[in-house]
């Protein structure tokens, strides 16, 4: 539908990355993917999302290195980012944060906590999910 | 009592040589030094070279992890274009310069790169790359190299290198200037240009070279392809090309100095030979102590690092399918009503597909673990190796979504051998399931079996990824997995639990690989004697 806020997915998890945007889309969001860092950063900078979604380790360009470009380009610069990640230590989610990630969630993940955490990011915390 | 006579007569002699060992270590250690002294004032050595040889000396003493050495795929470590470290190469490396990294850097090779402003861009460090690297501090040694590789001019931005501690081990350290030309990186950075470090602990030299072969050259840049004696690493130019060879070998002036110590006071020494050779025979003792624990030490260090790859495999590879597993039910369970029909049963197949592979992570675990304790178990009967060989092949494609297609050559001939089924499923079932999950194109994967004498052969060729050189030798170490396998699931449990059963079937396995061409492994078992003799 247009109007609708978009989201881009970047994991490499080609199954994993399939099923987050399906949920997106059922909650009615636009959906786009990538699978890996770099193919994200410029489909950010092509279509600058209302929210990106993004794993950690990923070969090449990984989260990390997502979250400081995205961060240090003006068209990325406020956009919002959610890191979905198998990484569980604290250092890593303060270091994510520390680049300018609004959210930590870890894998595996429950679909209700991912869908707060966007619509959070996004101010809509009134609205209720599915 | 002639017995006890001995035993007196060498206690005696143990209580004599206890008092005489300080004298004679004493004696000889006097008449060495003076002689040394004589003889580097003769020779002029450099009092700081001495002092650094002592450096190397004693730190090569503490080196003890050969088995963990890496190495020399160094210089494509970035993503493949922003490839341009340029590391031009006909200056000699220069310095003996000594500093120190704050990180507590276990593996063996570290790259970074570095800012002009000395931020970490990105750190390449055990098989992985991470961008944003942890904060390092830079130390005096350190600080001076990457001045010096920041002053050279651009067009030829040659290596300046030294020799440095870096968390008690020795490396050799290469600082260039990178030039990141990737329009992406550049405009997200708003560098043309940074710093590159590349560090390589020189375990395998060092350790190889105890005694007077220990102290070290100076690395020497040769043209790319050159023949070197000793340890080599290739350096590769803007578009990848090798353009050098970077080497080092053990220093022969350290004999030389020995050498020419011994001659001037050799006479002095013959007039105590006897006291020598007691003191020899005490240092050789203690050389053997220290090796002993050096060994122990090493197997220490081995298990710590086998229990460091257990945990990375665990939180990286359990948690996929555990989270593949959880994302389907969240999906059934919360959007249960927009998906069709198919899609739910898709999600319900998914589900047991993950859980499959779960459980097959943890059967090889369980099934390692058995292997380690008891052995894994022989159990010989006749089986047709041609129906076996095909059974294996068909679990083999069917468990990776790889094209690839299994020709199998020669099984035909050989009919019913005497076999244990089970070890060979295992060993065969992961050297094939390798050969075509690291054939993510589809190359075709080709069998050929031959059976020589009782000793069965078979050859698995593919024509994938292949394996980096320096993964060769950790090959079928539990979880080592290949540099270049990290974008691949997998245990790093499959050639541990092949090479168990191909040992426990009285065989085992060689691999050769070409990295990017492909890998074949030959596995060796010994087929058992007919049901029938052993009746």
């Amino acid at each position: 539908m247009s109007g609708a806020l978009s989201i881009l997915v970047i994991d490499d998890e080609d199954t994993l990355r399939e099923r987050v945007m399906r949920m997106l889309t059922f909650e009615g969001f636009e959906v786009r993917g990538a699978a890996d860092g770099r193919a994200g950063v410029e489909l950010a900078w092509e279509y600058p999302p209302d929210l990106v979604i993004c794993d950690l380790l990923m070969p090449g360009i990984n989260g990390f290195g997502v979250c400081r470009v995205l961060r240090d380009d003006p068209r990325t610069a406020d956009v919002p980012v959610i890191v979905l990640t198998a990484l569980s230590s604290q250092s890593d989610r303060e270091r994510t944060h520390g680049l300018g990630a609004n959210a930590y969630v870890t894998k595996p993940f429950r679909a209700p906590v991912l869908i707060a955490a966007v619509r959070k990011c996004l101010g809509q915390d009134g609205v209720a999910g599915s | 009592m002639n017995a006890r006579d001995t035993r007196n007569s060498q206690v005696q002699a143990l209580s004599l040589r206890k008092l005489l060992l300080p004298v004679a270590g004493v004696v000889v250690v006097a008449v060495l030094v003076a002689a040394a002294l004589v003889v580097a004032a003769v020779r002029g050595v450099d009092e700081h070279e001495a002092e650094e040889t002592e450096h190397l000396a004693s730190a090569a003493m503490r080196q003890i992890t050969d088995d963990l050495v890496r190495g020399a795929q160094d210089y494509t470590w970035w993503d493949e274009s922003v490839r341009r470290v340029v590391i031009s190469l006909d200056r000699a490396w220069t310095g003996h310069l000594w500093g120190y990294y704050q990180e507590n850097f276990r593996g063996n090779q570290v790259v970074m790169a570095l800012a002009p402003d000395d931020s970490v861009i990105m750190t390449w460090h055990d098989g992985r790359a991470w961008f944003d690297g942890p904060p390092i501090d830079i130390e005096p040694g350190l600080d001076i190299l990457i001045a010096e590789a920041r002053a050279m001019p651009l067009t030829r931005p040659d290596p300046v290198s030294s020799w440095m501690l870096i968390d008690g081990e020795v490396y050799a350290v290469a600082v260039g200037a990178i030039t990141p030309s990737d329009p992406v990186w550049a405009s997200a950075y708003g560098y043309d240009r940074g710093v590159g470090i590349f560090a390589r602990q020189l375990a395998p030299l060092l350790q190889n070279s105890v005694g007077d072969d220990f102290l070290l050259d100076e690395l020497r840049l040769v043209p790319a392809g050159t023949e070197v004696d000793g340890e080599f690493l290739d350096l590769a130019g803007p578009t990848g090309e090798p353009v050098a060879r970077l080497a080092w070998m053990p220093r022969a002036q350290g004999r030389d100095i020995v050498l020419s110590v011994l001659l001037p006071v050799s006479a002095a020494l013959l007039a105590i030979i006897p006291l020598l050779l007691i003191f020899v025979r005490q240092a050789l003792r203690t050389v053997s102590d220290e090796v002993e624990l050096r060994e122990s030490l090493s197997r220490e260090r081995e298990v710590g690092a086998m229990k460091s790859r257990f945990v990375s495999m665990v939180s990286h590879e359990f948690r996929t399918p555990l989270t593949a597993i959880m994302a389907s039910s969240e999906l059934l369970q919360h959007y249960r009503d927009r998906l069709t029909e198919a899609e739910r049963e898709e999600e319900l197949a998914s589900i047991e597909r993950e859980v499959d592979r779960l459980t097959g992570m943890i059967d090889e675990v369980i099934m390692l673990g058995q292997a380690d304790a008891t052995g894994l178990e022989f159990r010989p009967e006749e089986i047709d190796l041609a129906a076996r060989l095909s059974e294996i092949s068909d679990r083999a494609l069917l468990s990776t979504t790889s094209k690839s297609n299994i020709t199998v050559h020669g099984a035909g001939d050989l009919g019913t051998v005497i076999a244990d089924p089970h070890l060979i499923d295992l060993a065969l079932g992961n050297v094939l399931g390798n050969a075509v999950k690291y054939s993510p194109g589809g190359e075709p994967v080709e069998v050929a079996v031959r059976r020589s004498g009782d000793v069965l052969s078979i050859q698995v060729i593919d024509r994938g990824i292949g394996v980096p050189e320096d993964d060769l030798p950790l090959l079928g170490r539990p979880f080592h997995r290949g540099a270049n396998a990290a974008r691949i699931s997998g245990t790093g449990l499959g050639l541990a639990i092949a090479r168990s059963a191909a040992e426990a079937h009285g065989g085992g396995f060689d691999v050769e690989s070409t990295l990017g061409r492909g890998t074949k492994v030959t596995l060796r078992l010994r087929l058992g004697p007919k049901t029938d003799d052993v009746a």
